[in-house]
């Protein structure tokens, strides 16, 4: 059984507006889960029915087998990253952190003794009696979890947490937060709407569109067998082709040929059918590789450490993305042969 | 988002227990009395609505109504016409002369009326620096104060305030570039002013107008103290008839009607623009 | 054009401020009568103020009573502030109208409804009955002011206390409050100088027993014209420069202190 189940959850606000259309998920104990998604797919407002601050308008929500949308948040043993760090402004740093042990009526001496364990995990020892406005932004963050794990938690939440900060603070802080995660064990569910940090974090990402879960496997497993067009084109570039299914199990796209895939679906010859196929996985030449396509180069856009040519067949617009090493030599009007494996396209159920 | 309780108590009922003493109280001291001063012009000393026939009929009442009709929209068209400039300097100037403008005009807003009345009492007076400077030019300083003119003077003053903080909070949003556009598209300065800056603006002279007018027209204090004891305004008629005559039922027919126009101008104002606007 | 617009505008500015500051120097003036400029200064008139208990008994009554009133109102209007700021239920928008309804009605109406019906109830040139009264009429201010500092405060911190195991309304104390403390002192602040000032309905119910200070001014204004008004007058400005004035450089200071 999981540690924390989502059944079912619903969610539709008094204008009629239905935020979460039957999110279900099974999360297990330890586990680093990526809600991943654009804004207004559902995805903190499903976060916020786990939090205790939405009830379900239905659904339910199981922590270890308990059903726990009765219980009013306070009461839910579940720490919090909000993405402005909600730090108390007039608290120190360590009154911050050893806020959720007082209102828990811990003995003054146990929580100076967590605080400090909490605060070198965290790498912030010496800036126990500092005011929180005075500290930068990844300072502010680890504060933040610091407090939100120091009460051991059942379930750590975070709400697109890294959101104010620069790239590479930002990076530092994936690492920090996936540490944290690693020395801890604690079951995290992380929110956000950039896709290169839930490859990069989780062990597995959900990725919601439009109040649903549109797929939820490992990152690896996203990124080369998307379930639909969406979660194709969501999670970084993606070429996209429609056609019609083939008597074999293959897609017949115009312009293309018959493209022959990982997967093989079986649906009645001619049902309309999509593939996806990643640009780094469409190569130049051919090289015995089964699915071969001849285009003309229209654009070339260079993008520093890699190259995107773009072309056109038929109703689509075909991108072959190079290392920059191999970008010379390919020109705007250039007629190229490319060439991609079964294993790198992926046929997309004919939903979405 | 809806939130979950403040208190231990349904969801539902949570807000409505929390206006509730608010409400009460207001229902209790504020409904009552106004229902009150309705009660008594029909009801004092007979009941009819003889009260409301004179109001009508009675050319006293009518020129007083008139009256402070037509004081109080020139009030509000001199305010108008002052606020413009100084609501514009304020947005167009830097921050620092912005904010000692708004700290001067806000001080005077913040000024009791009776205070700014007193003061003009002071400088309109005999020996008040008006009269003491036209005597030096040579002249006789004519009658200044207890007139139809110290009264608008001091209206003026108290309401400007008002309507330079109307004007200015519309103002500030204007983006200054669209000056520069209408510039570069070849309006001259006074041209772009007209037909970009001034309707853009429009909103703004609407709601302050709207306020100084309801106010003025209800004022009490300074028309009383600084105006013309025989030109008065509608609240000095209503003041009189309370104290000197102890004639409830003509004062709070006086009151109601004063109270009538005031909804109708404020009424009008709400089917056009929403009265959400005046107070953001 | 600019040059024209500034011109305009500064002098719109000094008609603004000025004549207010008439009153400060008229204070301090030696004449019994009202000549400005004054032909000299000392402090005279303070002194007769202050030993003069018909200047000074409005004084206190004024400042009891719009104490009294920004306490009320205070705890009137906040919890309203919170019902209408956070929840969103049948009937909002109509009583958004309905809560600053005081402010369109004019002063000299309620005065005549007052004046009636606190006769009835005994409560006329009493503490309590302008307490009640001034309460009704301060209320849309000061609802305005804490629903504006609700409405811009961050709901998260008191998420943040209540994931850490706070129950709301202990939530509500240990965060929310304290992060709204300037917005209620302000708010308290307009109340009671809103209070202080008021004049018109004042005059019709404090009667002899509990004079404001706004009522014995205008009384004096209107039966003769006593220079010692402008001590009062003084006073009430003052008040406003005081008000101002500690705003202004707590805000310098609080700019200061944040590095």
């Amino acid at each position: 059984m999981s540690y924390l189940s989502l059944q079912e959850l619903r969610k539709s606000y008094s204008g009629g507006s239905l935020a979460v259309d039957g999110v279900s998920l099974d999360i297990e104990k330890g586990e680093f889960v990526t809600f991943l998604g654009p804004s207004g797919s559902g995805k903190t407002s499903t976060l916020m029915m786990i939090a205790g601050f939405e009830s379900p308008t239905a659904g339910h929500i199981l922590l270890a087998g308990r059903a726990i949308e009765p219980i009013p948040a306070h009461k839910r043993n579940i720490g919090i990253v909000f993405q402005n760090y909600a730090l108390f402004p007039h608290m120190s740093v360590a009154r911050n952190v050893g806020f959720p042990l007082r209102m828990r009526r811990r003995p003054k001496r146990e929580i100076a003794d967590r605080v400090t364990k909490m605060l070198s995990v965290v790498d912030l020892s010496d800036y126990a009696d500092a005011e929180p406005r005075r500290l930068s932004g990844g300072q502010q963050q680890r504060v933040a979890l610091a407090r939100a794990l120091v009460f051991r938690p059942d379930v750590l939440l975070l709400d697109e947490p890294l959101g104010a900060l620069d790239k590479n603070l930002r990076e530092q802080m994936q690492i920090e937060i996936r540490r944290i995660h690693s020395e801890l064990g604690v079951t995290t569910i992380y929110v956000t709407h950039d896709q290169t940090e839930a490859m990069t974090m989780s062990d597995r990402i959900a990725v919601f569109n439009a109040g649903k879960v549109e797929q939820v496997d490992v990152p690896l497993a996203i990124y080369n067998r998307p379930m639909t067009e969406f979660v194709a084109n969501f999670l970084g570039d993606n070429n996209v082709f429609e056609g019609s299914v083939t008597a074999d199990g293959r897609v017949d796209v115009v312009g293309l040929g018959v493209i022959t895939a990982d997967n093989a679906i079986s649906q009645l010859p001619g049902t309309k059918a999509k593939v996806a196929v990643r640009p780094e996985s469409i190569r130049p030449g051919v090289e015995g590789r089964a699915n071969t396509a001849t285009i003309a180069v229209q654009g070339i856009v260079n993008h520093g450490d890699s190259v995107l040519l773009f072309a056109a067949t038929g109703k689509n617009t075909v991108k072959v993305r190079l290392p920059a090493s191999e970008a010379a030599g390919f020109a705007i009007g250039q007629t190229v042969t490319v060439s991609w494996q079964p294993e790198h396209v992926h046929i997309i159920g004919t939903r979405g | 988002m809806k939130d979950a309780s403040v208190f231990a108590v349904p969801d539902r009922w949570l807000p409505y227990a929390l206006l509730a003493p608010l409400l009460a109280f207001l229902a209790v001291f504020f409904v009552v009395p106004l229902a009150q001063v309705a009660w008594l012009s029909v009801s004092e000393p007979a009941f009819g609505f003889g009260h409301y026939g004179k109001v009508l009929a009675d050319p006293y009442y009518r020129r007083v109504v008139l009256d402070t009709m037509a004081t109080s929209l020139f009030v509000t068209v001199i305010c108008v016409l002052l606020a413009y400039p100084l609501a514009y300097v304020m947005a167009q100037i830097g921050r620092a002369g912005s904010t000692l403008l708004l700290m001067l005009v806000a001080m005077s807003f913040w000024t009791s009326f009776l205070v700014r009345t007193y003061a003009w009492i002071i400088i309109l007076g005999n020996r008040g620096p008006v009269a003491a400077l036209l005597r030096d030019v040579g002249l006789s300083p004519p009658l200044m104060l207890f007139t139809r003119f110290s009264t608008v003077v001091a209206l003026v003053h108290i309401l400007l305030p008002i309507m330079v903080m109307s004007l200015y909070a519309v103002m500030r949003k204007i983006d200054i570039n669209i000056m520069k556009a209408a510039a570069s598209l070849g309006a001259t300065p006074f041209g772009a002013l007209r037909s970009i800056y001034f309707p853009l603006t429009a909103a703004g002279i609407v709601s302050g107008s709207t306020i100084v007018f309801v106010l003025c027209m209800g004022f009490y204090v300074t028309p009383v103290l600084i105006g013309s004891p025989r030109e008065q305004m509608i609240s000095g008629v209503i003041g009189q008839q309370i104290e000197e005559f102890l004639a409830f039922g003509e004062a709070s027919t006086m009151a109601i009607v004063l109270l009538a126009v005031t909804v109708i101008v404020l009424s009008i104002y709400h089917r056009f623009f929403g009265l959400d606007r005046l107070w953001g | 054009m600019w040059a024209t617009f500034l011109a305009l505008g500064l002098i719109v500015a000094i008609f603004v401020a000025l004549p207010i500051a008439v009153v400060v120097p008229m204070s301090f003036s030696t004449s019994p009568s009202l000549e400005f400029p004054p032909p000299a200064y000392s402090i005279g008139h303070y002194i007769q103020f202050f030993h003069d208990v018909t200047w000074t008994g409005p004084l206190i009554n004024s400042s009891v009573i719009a104490t009294g009133t920004a306490l009320l109102t205070m705890i009137l209007i906040t919890p309203a502030a919170f019902a209408m700021v956070r929840h969103d239920f049948r009937g909002r928008s109509l009583l958004n109208i309905v809560l600053l309804m005081p402010l369109i009605v004019p002063h000299i109406v309620m005065a005549v409804g007052y004046f009636t019906y606190f006769a009835r109830l005994g409560l006329l040139q009493t503490y309590l009955g302008v307490i009640l009264a001034h309460a009704c009429l301060t209320s849309p201010v000061a609802f305005l002011t804490v629903s504006a500092g609700l409405k811009g405060f961050d709901r998260s911190y008191e998420r943040a206390a209540q994931s850490l195991g706070a129950p709301p309304f202990v939530a509500f104390l240990v965060v929310t409050f304290p992060i709204l403390r300037a917005t209620f002192l302000v708010s308290a602040m307009l109340t009671f100088v809103q209070s202080f000032d008021e004049t018109t309905v004042a005059l019709f119910i404090s009667g002899r027993d509990v004079a404001t200070l706004p009522k014995r001014m205008f009384d004096a204004i209107r039966l003769q014209a006593d220079p010692v008004i402008s001590v009062a007058s003084a006073l009430l400005f003052g008040i406003v420069v005081l008000v101002f004035g500690i705003s202004l450089i707590r805000q310098f200071l609080l700019r200061r202190v944040a590095r």
